[in-house]
């Protein structure tokens, strides 16, 4: 029974909303809301409302998201770049060291990159990014993490019963990794997509016992 | 035939990416680098490690008591070619190319198919974590081979009952590789019996009746802090105790171990950030270059497919195994002691291949594009691997020791006095640089106590030089030189010591890693007779 509603479950029992929640309670119960109707959603296969609600998440998140440039170049880039560059041997038919280090579209691409492999990394949802805590970032544990088994596996049937709805979550976060993660709540956009993968998760484990 | 071709190309440059500058890249040797190289040189001439004790179970070095084989082994090269970089980082090198002609071997015989295990191959070789290690002279890759060795037979027990022989040599001997290779192994003993629970006949017996045989030795210290110091040294028994407070020590344990373990498996560890420590990392790049996530995050969907395959459970057994040692230990993600997920990670990432190959249906199309972004990867390696590492990381290896040793040998005459607060231990290095003789070192020290006490000073002293910290009251009346790094002493200090600079030591970038000041006694006593006759009067 508990298994069988563990999307509900997690919905409820997670410390994301009531992080949001203290700071805004009109904010908190909205973020609340969204958690169960997300797993409502998808076990009615109302697939436009989760749309809608992760159309609505991806907007919430950008404006939540202190944005960085992708190609400023800060005095910390500036030096490391410097020092990078004199390490190169003098090669002068091709500009290779400065592609590698400074190229505007590398350094943009590295950023992206960074900001979406944060994003993908469970331990950011499921520990507060323990043991790899970011400087320069609040980390707050957002889901209990007794929840991440039934995830994996909800993420893994997902993969082969709803490729596209994955694949929309995956696109959302390519978008936000063009304006970084500097966000006081984390990644809100992926909350459905996590509730959801722990419902599922939950259900298949249910079915396998 | 292209296969055998391809494969072939593959090792090629695998091996040169292990071999090419080898002694140089890392610049530098990193501590337990030189620990290995001078008791395998001291072993090679006088059969007993830097203690004097003849082929130790464990190294006692400086208390950390790693395993012993890789040492043992790199005797050989050091009698072949001297003892120098190369010599100590030769069998890791080899392990390495072997490591990499083994993941081919052993998704052949998982029944990986078509191109599958050349991409597994590929991935294997050209990945910077594999390659890094490959070029560091301690025993991680050795372990790796062995233990895929042992990995290898455990699936041909199949109408190869002889295999099973294999398995437990390999296994016995991959935990005299590396101290953290023995859960690993009682891992794959336990799984692999399991799996293969039908075809346990009697060589499966007599396999572990030798495994038992080769394990003797160490099972004999068990009681020992030799046996133990190096897994419990590590464990984050801290942690737990910190988190315990606010949710019970059982679900903090687990918490603490949940949390390591998913961070090996997360894909902003693998392939962006990395391991934290700067000595087991490359400038820039991660385990694996960026590109090949995408194939990770869609194999993790092709395990479905895989349930009850052979496939899938070898996954699980070598999952398991591999985790096992890396998420008890306090470190977020270390690279050497997570070696043994090597595969496992590969497998989800030619699944990856797999499930988008056959999506797309144009395999040969896939597969160009699969070298293409291979040959993208590899730039990228290069900018790390040969361009930052010897540049910026210099300082991290140990870079200047050597030099630091030429210094001191070319003035034999005169006394040394290194300090190392910030460089420890400084002792083996200066023996590895200066090939002190080992019969003379061995005479300093005793073995009593080898196994059992973890305490080995670090303050030495042998032939002109002391190691250990400056005491100004007292070293600056005696003549001789005084080497530190920048902070050890100051220009301030030097004035007023009447200290003279004998040499500068610097690394790449130009941060001063040592400076050698002579002392001046005579002046500083009559400056000092000179002040208190002022005082007097």
């Amino acid at each position: 029974m508990g298994v069988a509603k563990m999307g509900f479950i997690a919905a409820i029992v997670n410390l994301w909303w009531m992080s949001v929640y203290r700071e805004s309670p009109i904010w908190g119960l909205l973020f609340l809301f969204v958690g169960l109707t997300s797993v409502w959603g998808y076990r009615k296969n109302k697939f436009l409302i989760l749309f809608f609600i992760l159309a609505s998440l991806l907007v919430a998140q950008v404006k939540i998201t202190k944005a960085r440039s992708l190609t400023e170049i800060a005095n910390d880039d500036r030096r490391l770049i410097d020092l990078r560059l004199s390490a190169y041997p003098p090669i002068t038919f091709l500009p290779i060291a400065h592609w590698l280090e400074q190229k505007p579209i590398t350094v943009a691409s590295k950023r992206m990159a960074e900001s979406l492999f944060e994003n993908l990394d469970p331990n950011q949802y499921f520990f507060g990014n323990h043991p790899r805590e970011r400087t320069g970032h609040i980390e707050i544990q957002k889901l209990i993490f007794i929840f991440l088994p039934f995830s994996l596996v909800g993420f893994i049937f997902l993969g082969n019963k709803h490729k596209g709805f994955l694949i929309i979550n995956l696109f959302g976060l390519i978008i936000l990794s063009y304006f970084g993660n500097f966000t006081q709540f984390g990644n809100i956009f992926l909350y459905p997509l996590l509730l959801i993968s722990i419902d599922e998760g939950g259900r298949c484990i249910r079915k396998l016992c | 035939m292209y296969q055998k071709a391809l494969l072939i190309i593959v090792i090629l440059v695998s091996s040169f990416l292990r071999l090419y500058k080898l002694g140089s890249v890392p610049a530098g040797m990193y501590v337990d680098e030189t620990v290995v190289g001078y008791n395998a040189y001291s072993l090679a001439l006088t059969g007993a490690d830097e203690y004097g004790v003849k082929w130790p179970v464990f190294l006692k070095s400086f208390g950390v008591y790693p395993a012993p084989l890789y040492t043992y082994l790199t005797t050989i090269p050091v009698r072949l070619f001297g003892l120098n970089n190369f010599s100590v980082r030769l069998l890791s090198a080899l392990s390495g190319i072997s490591v990499v002609l083994l993941t081919f071997l052993i998704f052949r015989e998982l029944k990986f198919k078509f191109v599958e295990p050349f991409v597994a191959t590929t991935l294997v070789g050209f990945s910077p974590w594999m390659i890094l290690m490959s070029r560091t002279g301690t025993e991680g890759q050795l372990s790796l081979f062995l233990g895929m060795m042992a990995v290898f037979f455990a699936l041909r027990v199949e109408g190869h009952k002889f295999s099973w022989l294999g398995f437990f040599i390999f296994l016995g001997l991959a935990s005299y590789a590396y101290q953290g290779a023995r859960p690993v192994a009682l891992g794959y003993f336990v799984l692999f019996s399991w799996w293969k629970f039908k075809n346990i006949k009697i060589t499966w017996l007599m396999g572990l009746v030798i495994f038992v045989f080769i394990l003797l030795p160490q099972l004999k210290l068990i009681g020992q802090p030799a046996f133990s110091q190096r897994g419990t040294g590590l464990f984050y028994l801290e942690a737990i105790e910190n988190n315990a407070q606010k949710m019970t020590w059982p679900v903090a344990a687990i918490y603490e171990f949940t949390s390591q373990a998913t961070s090996y498996f997360s894909p902003y560890s693998i392939f962006w950030k990395g391991d934290d420590d700067l000595q087991r990392s490359l400038p820039g790049i991660s385990n694996f270059s960026a590109v090949f996530a995408i194939f990770y995050l869609i194999g993790w969907g092709g395990v479905l497919k895989k349930i009850k395959s052979n496939q899938l459970k070898a996954l699980i057994v070598l999952g398991l195994s591999g985790v096992f040692v890396p998420a008890l230990t306090r470190d977020p993600f270390s690279s050497t002691r997570s070696q043994f997920l090597i595969l496992p990670l590969v497998m989800i990432m030619t699944w990856g291949y797999s499930a988008i190959a056959i999506k797309i249906k144009n395999y040969r199309f896939f597969f160009g594009f699969f070298l293409f972004i291979t040959l993208f990867s590899l730039i990228w390696v290069w900018r790390s691997m040969f361009v930052l590492l010897p540049y910026e990381r210099a300082y991290i290896w140990d870079y200047g020791m050597e030099q630091l040793a030429r210094e001191i040998d070319l003035r034999r005459d005169e006394k040394f006095l290194v300090e190392q607060k910030r460089n420890q231990p400084v002792y083996i290095q200066l023996l590895y640089y200066m090939k002190y003789p080992p019969e003379l070192y061995q005479a300093t020290q005793t073995t009593d106590g080898y196994y059992s006490d973890i305490e080995a000073p670090l303050t030495r002293s042998f032939g002109n030089i002391r190691v250990q910290d400056i005491e100004w009251k007292k070293d600056i009346y005696i003549d001789q030189i005084l080497v530190g790094d920048e902070l050890s002493i100051s220009e301030g200090q030097a004035k007023e010591h009447f200290l003279e600079k004998v040499f500068e030591i610097k690394d790449p970038l130009g941060k001063v890693l040592f400076v050698g000041y002579r002392t001046n006694p005579s002046k500083k006593k009559v400056s000092e007779k000179i002040m208190l006759l002022k005082k007097t009067f």
